[in-house]
């Protein structure tokens, strides 16, 4: 006789009854009552480990503790309550159905936060951009020297008033200063907020004003058009998903910390080919010459080419070749150099680089490590900010 | 109709019937299961942890039994999951606007004060995540159909938890086993079964009894952990300047010898961790067993016999396998642990059964921000 020991789910005593195993369901006696407990709602209880309970669905609080006996008959009247598969079946459904959320997020991440960063970038308030900036400035004067010796305050001047002289052309909400800064690499790059960093090794490489003039039009179409900040936004959300979908582990704010190294944040190559055309077109608007640009990315390319070379493909920046090419089709032979004479030789002075200790940079015994060697969305150590480059 | 023993009227109170709790989990019942959940977290992102967080713990639930009847866990994954949800506009929108946001946008002195002004409010709120929790837990684990409960009010615990906090650290950890037995207190005198109430140190005054001798083995014992643990190190850069005779440049620029330092300083920290095991493990004993102690159930009361190296034991064992699995198979340490727990507690006596009504239902939703710091202490299971 099948015995199971039965509570009513109000007190938690128990009573034996016998259970009866009809076509339709579980029929039993107690104290309180006959109880009959149809098969469709019946399920089990227990977790496959120990003794098989069984409830009904919608959960009453009753319960049946089966005996053996009572164990081998369930099995016979009612073996879906003990196949596996079906709780399987549920179980790869889950999975599937939350592998599919997870691709869902990453994708929304991945193309989602990018699509929005530029127009949020615009909606932002300057004040909010400059903010920003002001701690990027920071981390970049931990890193590399300004040039700020008195004997260095003529170069400044004259990189200031050559980028003055551009950015009229340019619709950037906030002032633009330059800063050259003594580091190991050549680079160039813009801070949100209105700060353009040149190095003194990309200074020694330009052989002519209208090469830096390219660069500085380059730097400065990347703030007017706030590629900078759109580059935060999207580095750093990247940071704040991992933290909320992983529950706040830490993994997320180690990677907003590592995009908050800003001088460090790669363009798509849509915002250099961007940056270029503007960069051009700002030239042309100051009467310069944009052949400059083009003679400053043909160094560029002799410098990759001594490298071991990336595909385009894998690169964020347009190949240089071509980016010389453009830039020289926009040529307007004739126009003044971007600087005179004093001026220029004040630049090429500018953190000590005309001084006899310094040594010559040789391009062929040390070249540094082309930009476009870094992937896309790399985050590079903070203390090697060499290899990410905005350099034009 | 038979009516067992425990449901006899007045059982508490008609003699000391001991009533052993059982807990029966095995290695192999838990370990696939572990690995499964590690490997479905993978490829989820860790989303499925709601999900394996519940199958671990209704495992451990149902092998844990009283009076030959188990536990029943019937808490579900969409339930935490929705906890978790709603802690996202409640905690981490704050959380990420206030670390990340407010320093970039915000003047810096501003957003500096906003970050100290953060902790009063996140801690006590960590507090009432984890009481919010063990609310959670208890609605959702049932013994023969009727459930568990906890009242109280999880704010009034996150300050009381903010306190003691504070309090420990101004007496240098000296008001720790104090503020443990408090902790038990306002955790287990909300706590209830079906509509009969848990009553925890009725008419005790002294918390604690007991529990400064071992306190004081594992403070004290600290400090010479961390002297024991790292004396090794510093023989071998002794050693090594002795050989050289070179006191200011003990060998830093020999690469095998810095191998073997960092080597060194891996073993010390995990020397470290199984020496702070042993010497808290008095402590932790006393506190189980004092706690055991204190709580009662309509006359039933409770005893645990946790010893100080069959803690040691399940900690460390809890310990090696967690190091060796890369944390991966850390829920079969929790199990272990409550494991050795539950077969060491008894009830004495019996609660008057039949007059134990079933008890009201529990909060909709799961855990929230108690999963964000893994409150369950990265257990996985309880």
């Amino acid at each position: 006789m099948a015995q199971a020991r039965f509570s009513d789910g109000r007190t938690p005593t128990t009573q034996s009854v016998a259970l009866v195993f009809a076509a339709d369901g579980l029929r039993f006696s107690h104290s309180g009552g006959d109880q009959f407990w149809p098969w469709e709602s019946v399920v089990r209880a227990d977790d496959n480990v120990g003794a098989i309970v069984l409830r009904l669905e919608p959960d009453t609080g009753a319960r049946l503790h089966l005996d053996q006996a009572a164990v081998t008959a369930l099995k016979a009247a009612r073996p879906s309550l003990f196949d596996r598969a079906v709780a399987a079946r549920r179980g790869r459904r889950l999975a599937l159905g939350l592998v599919a959320l997870a691709g869902g997020i990453v994708a929304l991440f991945l193309v989602g936060v990018p699509l929005a960063a530029k127009p949020l970038a615009r909606l932002a308030p300057p004040a909010y951009e400059q903010q920003l900036g002001a701690v990027a400035w920071a981390q970049v004067q931990a890193i590399s020297e300004t040039c700020e010796a008195p004997e260095d305050e003529a170069g400044s001047r004259a990189l200031q008033s050559l980028v003055d002289r551009i950015a009229v052309e340019a619709d950037v909400p906030f002032l633009i200063t330059v800063y050259p800064v003594s580091a190991p690499f050549p680079n160039a790059f813009a801070l949100p907020g209105g700060r353009v960093v040149v190095t003194d090794d990309l200074i020694e490489m330009a052989d002519q004003p209208d090469e830096i003039a390219g660069v500085l039009a380059h730097e400065i179409a990347h703030l007017e058009k706030r590629h900078v900040l759109a580059n935060v936004i999207r580095q750093s959300s990247l940071g704040i998903m991992a933290d909320i979908v992983l529950g706040g582990g830490g993994i997320g704010q180690t990677i907003a910390g590592a995009s908050m190294n800003v001088a460090s944040l790669q363009y798509g190559r849509e915002d250099e080919t961007e940056a270029d055309r503007l960069g051009r077109s700002y030239l042309r608007d100051s009467g310069l010459d944009p052949a400059g640009m083009g003679a400053f990315f043909e160094k560029i390319q002799e410098l990759e080419q001594s490298e071991m070379k990336l595909p385009e493909l894998f690169s964020s920046h347009p190949d240089s070749k071509r980016r010389a090419l453009e830039a020289r089709r926009d040529a307007l032979p004739g126009r003044p150099p971007a600087m005179n004479e004093t001026e220029w030789a004040a630049v090429k002075s500018l953190c000590g680089l005309g001084a006899p200790g310094r040594k010559p940079r040789k391009k062929d015994s040390n070249p540094p490590d082309p930009p476009e060697l870094v992937l896309p969305g790399s985050t590079p150590a903070a203390a090697e900010p060499a290899t990410p480059t905005s350099a034009p | 109709m038979t009516t067992d023993a425990a449901g006899q009227p007045g059982g508490a109170h008609a003699g000391e019937t001991s009533h052993p709790f059982k807990q029966t989990g095995k290695f192999g019942n838990f370990a696939p299961l572990a690995l499964k959940n590690a490997l479905l977290g993978l490829v989820t992102l860790t989303l499925y942890r709601f999900w394996g967080r519940t199958e671990m713990r209704r495992r451990i639930w149902a092998s844990t039994t009283l009076m030959d009847d188990a536990l029943e866990y019937t808490g579900t994954g969409m339930e935490l999951f929705r906890g978790f949800l709603i802690a996202i506009p409640v905690f981490f929108i704050p959380f990420i606007l206030v670390f990340y946001v407010a320093p970039l946008v915000l003047d810096p002195v501003f957003s500096a004060l906003l970050l100290f002004a953060f902790y009063p409010i996140a801690l006590p709120m960590l507090g009432a995540a984890l009481y919010l929790m063990r609310r959670y837990q208890l609605s959702r684990t049932r013994w023969r159909g009727i459930r568990f409960g906890l009242g109280g009010s999880a704010v009034e615990f996150g300050f009381a938890s903010f306190g003691w906090m504070l309090l420990e650290g101004v007496t240098l950890g000296w008001y720790h086993p104090a503020a443990r037995m408090r902790r038990a207190r306002r955790l287990w005198s909300e706590a209830r079964f079906g509509d009969q109430p848990f009553t925890f140190a009725e008419g005790e005054t002294e918390l604690a009894k007991g529990l400064y001798g071992p306190y004081a083995i594992g403070w004290i014992g600290s400090f010479v952990s961390y002297f024991v643990a790292f004396v090794p190190m510093f023989l071998i850069i002794g050693f090594q300047a002795m050989a050289t005779g070179d006191f200011e440049n003990i060998g830093l620029e020999d690469p095998a010898f810095i191998a073997s330092i960092i080597g060194g300083f891996i073993l010390s920290g995990v020397l470290l961790i199984f020496l702070l095991v042993l010497v808290w493990a008095p402590f932790n004993a006393a506190a189980m067993n004092r706690t055991a102690e204190l709580l009662a159930l309509d006359g039933a009361r409770f005893k645990m016999k946790a010893t100080t190296f069959g803690i040691f034991g399940v900690q460390s064992s809890g310990l090696l396998v967690t190091i060796f699995t890369l944390g991966i198979l850390s829920p079969v340490a929790g199990m272990w642990l409550v494991r050795y727990m539950f077969n060491r507690l008894e009830m004495i006596g019996s609660p008057r059964l039949d007059e134990i009504y079933q008890g009201k239902e529990g909060p909709g939703q799961g855990e929230g921000i108690a999963d964000a710091f893994d409150l369950d202490f990265g257990a996985g299971a309880i």
